[in-house]
């Protein structure tokens, strides 16, 4: 399968593809080129007769190579840089055309018998400086050489006198050029004549020449059509003299020209332009849009190498350009940028308009194509920064926006609270914290009107004790008609309705802090027991009990040694359970404590060795200063006593009095006897007939009590008009608003 | 005075003081007093319960006649073993039996004397009070017995009414004040009643606990009087 040249990237492509597989140009052009197909180019069995010799040769030396025609030469031809090791084939196909053998600086040799003239130009392209010496005079020109052909010469004949630049009829090669180089045959002449062109060989002659054929690539297809045309710029033009020397005066003006790169391969910078090419050039430089044009830059190195020229021209023997040629490079820059397109260099007028070969109206752009305007970019669009289109407008987006690395936004995770409700929420904050924090007391004055009263009445009182201690009691109040205490005396009588040597329980429950108060009671009544020959059990249901019982049995000897009395005692302890305990011991006492305080066994020595349980006892003395207490033994042991009708008798503090009371006072007399405090132990002791009353004591009490109620009558009467006071003030204000 | 007395009658003195620093306010020698007091009464009561309960009553009887008294000490002592796991907070639900015993019997102990030692007679006592011919019979006035048994039905039955603090229905036609009182007016009459015999009530608790502060006042400053003189005395001899 034979490949396809790229025309864009210059790589070999498969021929059934139609977009090349490198960089994606079309293969195939979309509108048929008058080109000659590759059987063509290469040369074929049936068609090889019209091949013209030139292009015969060519193919075969690259069907010999194997390679493409012109080998990796596209590639290196839009970038301006010759491929080394093609740059001596191109120039060996150019110096065939010039007739001249195959060499970098000569063109190859070409058949002697298809020497074709061909203008100075031409012949300096193949790399043959042209001389004056070379400069041919020129033959005698043939009638049928068309009018540009002539002015050409005619030019070159003018201009060879200051240039001494050699005019070389079209066709004819400079003497040294003819010596050096072997033109091809289309270059040699006779394809440059128009009639010979067309009569003699038209398909030896190179398409451009011909006119029927692009001049800018070897590969042209032959068209028998086209063949016969006549170029204009041949018809014309004129003067092939003319057309080397303004090749050579204009060698540095040579602007990019839209040419295939295989074409002339030629440093314009050193062959002489010709007035056609120089026309075409000056029309360019007033352009800025050639400028840009990078395309076939002639003044850069050109892939064939520089200062090669075909035909071993030099630039100085270029022939003049053809007018159409300028004419046409001229529409071309203007159709694209008709604005910025200054007026060029106007053809002749005596130039007739040439009809263009089909391959160059193919090239043509479609003027619907053309922008009517150069095309400048709106200055809002926005302006490349990266990538390889970086600095133009108008483009895509190399990076869109979706694929740009950036940093994703943050959202906050906080709750979006407007500013009415964060200010309630505030004061709610301030409600919740005023909640738990404490509210500053106000710091009390170290000296307060409490402080000093407290300080005052507790001096009243000391002073009043100390007063009647010093005293002696003297001011001591009477105890009052004992008639008014029932329960006392009721107290008395069941003590002294016992029977002779009777057992007493007695029961111990109040605490140190009230033995001042119920010391004198309780040794009082105990005394009066001892009198009697009792004897005491004490037993407790608190756990002061058992020692407040001993010290009490040592006040007691203490009272009686004045009498040489003996308490005889047994101290049971101290019964635990609370009311349970309490309620068991009445039940069965001996189960409960069998040992004394001392370790001693109880039902089993004197006095209750009879183990009778609580029937032992003649009564039931009960100490205490807690009503709670004695309503526990009332409700606990009261029925069981009452059953066994053994007495229930207490000594109570001025604080339990009021709640026990009910109990004596009641129809069903749960508690037989009370004495209450140090007043009841007065009275008793005056009642009992021992007569041992701490007078200090009672003058102190009496005057300490009376002190008290003056100073809660006083206090009563104050607090009375203060109230009444604060609550005429409030009326007041009231009855203001 | 021996030295027994002496040193016991400086510690007395000296703690007597330091509770009395409180009338100046709270300080630190009430509080050491405070704990002083404390901390020996807990210790005597540790006492106290470890012989005359736990070695008396449980130990000494299980050694000397395990057999006689094998029914009346073990059920105790395994039900106070077992009392123990309310130490542990893991194992404190294992107590609860116990716990519920010992709860079980003293609720029924308390109730069963409430009712028995002190609701029933007094209510009989209060029912009684207005038998005139027992009046009579113990030689007091029946007049005087009637009005003091008047008195005290009405202030018995007026009291209870002030601590009844029922909700009545509400109705669209009661008032601010009577949505306010929440009760019938005749209702309030009685709870003021009782709120005066309450009042009177408390009067007297407090004259007694007073009577008994000042009793306790007089004894301290008296003892430590006693103590002055005596320290005195033994300083000075000859005086």
């Amino acid at each position: 399968m034979a490949d396809m040249r790229c025309q864009m990237c210059g790589k070999t492509n498969p021929d059934d593809l139609d977009e090349c597989q490198f960089c994606g140009a079309r293969l195939k052009p979309l509108i048929k080129p008058s080109q000659p197909d590759q059987d063509q180019l290469w040369g074929n069995s049936e068609k090889d007769e019209a091949v013209p010799d030139w292009l015969r040769e060519l193919r075969g030396e690259e069907k010999d190579s194997g390679g493409e025609p012109f080998g990796d030469l596209g590639g290196d031809v839009f970038s301006g840089q010759p491929a080394p090791e093609a740059e001596g084939e191109a120039i060996d196909w150019l110096s065939r055309l010039g007739g001249q053998e195959a060499s970098p600086s000569q063109p190859a040799s070409d058949e002697p018998g298809d020497e074709m003239e061909f203008p100075d130009w031409l012949s300096v392209a193949s790399g043959a400086a042209p001389t004056a010496e070379d400069k041919i005079q020129g033959e005698p020109q043939e009638e049928g050489d068309p009018d540009w052909l002539r002015r050409v010469r005619e030019r070159q004949q003018e201009d060879s006198v200051e240039e001494n630049i050699p005019d070389l009829p079209f066709g004819e090669q400079p003497s040294s050029v003819a010596q050096n180089e072997q033109l091809p045959d289309w270059l040699s002449g006779a394809a440059f004549t128009a009639g010979e062109a067309v009569e003699a060989e038209p398909a030896d002659l190179p398409d451009w020449l011909s006119g029927s054929q692009p001049a800018l690539s070897p590969f042209a297809a032959e068209d028998e059509e086209t063949a016969s045309i006549k170029p204009d710029w041949i018809i014309q033009a004129g003067g092939e003299e003319r057309l080397g020397q303004e090749i050579a005066q204009e060698p540095a003006q040579a602007e990019p020209i839209e040419m295939p790169p295989s074409d002339l391969g030629f440093s314009p910078e050193e062959a002489e332009v010709p007035d056609w090419l120089s026309n075409f050039n000056a029309a360019a430089e007033d352009t800025p849009h050639a400028a840009e044009s990078q395309v076939f830059d002639l003044g850069t190195a050109s892939p064939f190498g520089e200062k090669v020229l075909p035909g071993g021209l030099e630039p100085e023997e270029l022939p003049e350009a053809p007018d159409w040629l300028a004419g046409v490079s001229t529409a071309a820059q203007e159709s694209q940028q008709p604005g910025l397109s200054q007026p060029a260099s106007e053809p002749p007028p005596d130039l007739a308009r040439a009809s263009l070969p089909e391959w160059l109206e193919a090239m043509r752009p479609v003027e619907s194509d053309l922008p009517s305007e150069p095309f400048t970019g709106s200055p809002d669009e926005r302006v490349e920064g990266a990538g390889p289109l970086a600095g133009l407008r108008g483009v895509l987006q190399a990076e869109p926006d979706i694929a740009r690395v950036r940093k994703p936004p943050v959202y906050s995770v906080k709750l979006q609270v407007p500013e009415e409700q964060q200010t309630q929420l505030a004061l709610l904050q301030g409600l919740v914290a005023s909640e738990s924090k404490p509210k500053p007391l106000p710091s009390p004055s170290t000296v307060s009107v409490p402080y000093v009263l407290r300080l005052v009445i507790f001096g009243l009182l000391i002073l009043a004790v100390i007063w009647a201690l010093i005293s002696g009691g003297q001011q001591a109040l009477g105890t009052g008609d004992a008639q008014n205490f029932p329960e006392l005396l009721a107290f008395l009588r069941t003590i002294e309705s016992l029977s002779p040597d009777p057992i007493a329980l007695v029961v111990v429950d109040y605490e140190p802090g009230f033995s001042g108060e119920l010391d004198l009671a309780a040794t009082s009544v105990l005394s009066h027991l001892v009198s009697k020959n009792a004897q005491l059990a004490l037993v407790s249901s608190t756990s002061n009990g058992p020692v407040m019982a001993e010290r009490l049995v040592q006040l007691v000897n203490k009272k009686l040694k004045l009498s040489n009395d003996i308490v005889y005692h047994t101290n049971l302890g101290y019964i635990p359970g609370g009311a349970a305990g309490v309620l068991s011991f009445a039940s069965s006492p001996q189960k409960v404590i069998q040992y004394d305080l001392n370790g001693d066994i109880v039902w089993q020595n004197n006095p209750l060795q009879d183990q009778k349980g609580l029937e032992n006892f003649s009564l039931a003395l009960v100490i205490t200063d807690n009503p709670d207490t004695a309503r526990l033994w009332i409700e606990q042991v009261g029925p069981i006593l009452q059953e066994k009708r053994i007495p229930l008798l207490m000594v109570l503090s001025a604080q339990a009095e009021p709640l026990v009371l009910p109990y004596h006072s009641s129809y069903l007399n749960q508690v037989s006897g009370i004495v209450t405090g140090l007043r009841g132990g007065v009275l008793y002791e005056s009642l009992s007939g021992q007569n041992q009353i701490p007078w200090k004591q009672w003058g102190a009490y009496s005057l300490t009590l009376l002190l008290s109620v003056i100073l809660v009558l006083v206090g009563g009467i104050v607090n009375l008009f203060s109230a009444l006071i604060e609550q005429n003030k409030k009326n007041k204000s009231e009855g203001k608003t | 005075m021996s030295l027994v007395d002496l040193v016991g009658a400086f510690a007395g003195f000296l703690l007597t003081l330091m509770i009395a620093s409180y009338i100046f306010g709270d300080n630190g020698l009430f509080r050491l007093a405070v704990h002083i007091f404390i901390g020996v009464s807990a210790g005597f009561a540790t006492v106290i319960v470890l012989y005359n309960v736990l070695w008396n009553q449980l130990f000494v009887p299980l050694i000397q006649a395990p057999m006689e008294n094998a029914l009346l000490i073990f059920p105790p002592l395994l039900l106070g073993t077992w009392l123990l796991v309310k130490a542990s907070p893991r194992l404190a639900k294992l107590g609860n039996p116990v716990l519920a015993f010992l709860v079980g019997v003293g609720a029924a102990t308390a109730i069963g004397g409430a009712v028995f030692g002190t609701v029933f007679p007094q209510v009989g006592a209060a029912v009684n009070a207005f038998d005139l011919q027992a009046i009579r019979q113990s030689g007091g006035n029946q007049i005087k017995g009637l009005f003091e048994a008047l008195v005290m039905l009405v202030g018995a039955v007026t009291t209870l009414v002030y601590f009844q603090f029922g909700v009545g229905a509400r109705s669209k036609s009661l008032t601010a004040s009577t949505l306010n009182s929440q009760r019938p007016p005749w209702l309030d009459v009685l709870s003021k009643i009782g709120l005066f015999f309450i009042a009177v009530t408390m009067g007297v608790l407090f004259a007694g606990v007073m009577l008994a502060a000042l009793a306790a006042l007089i004894e301290r400053v008296t003892a430590v009087w006693s103590f002055i003189s005596d320290f005195v005395r033994f300083l000075f001899p000859s005086q």
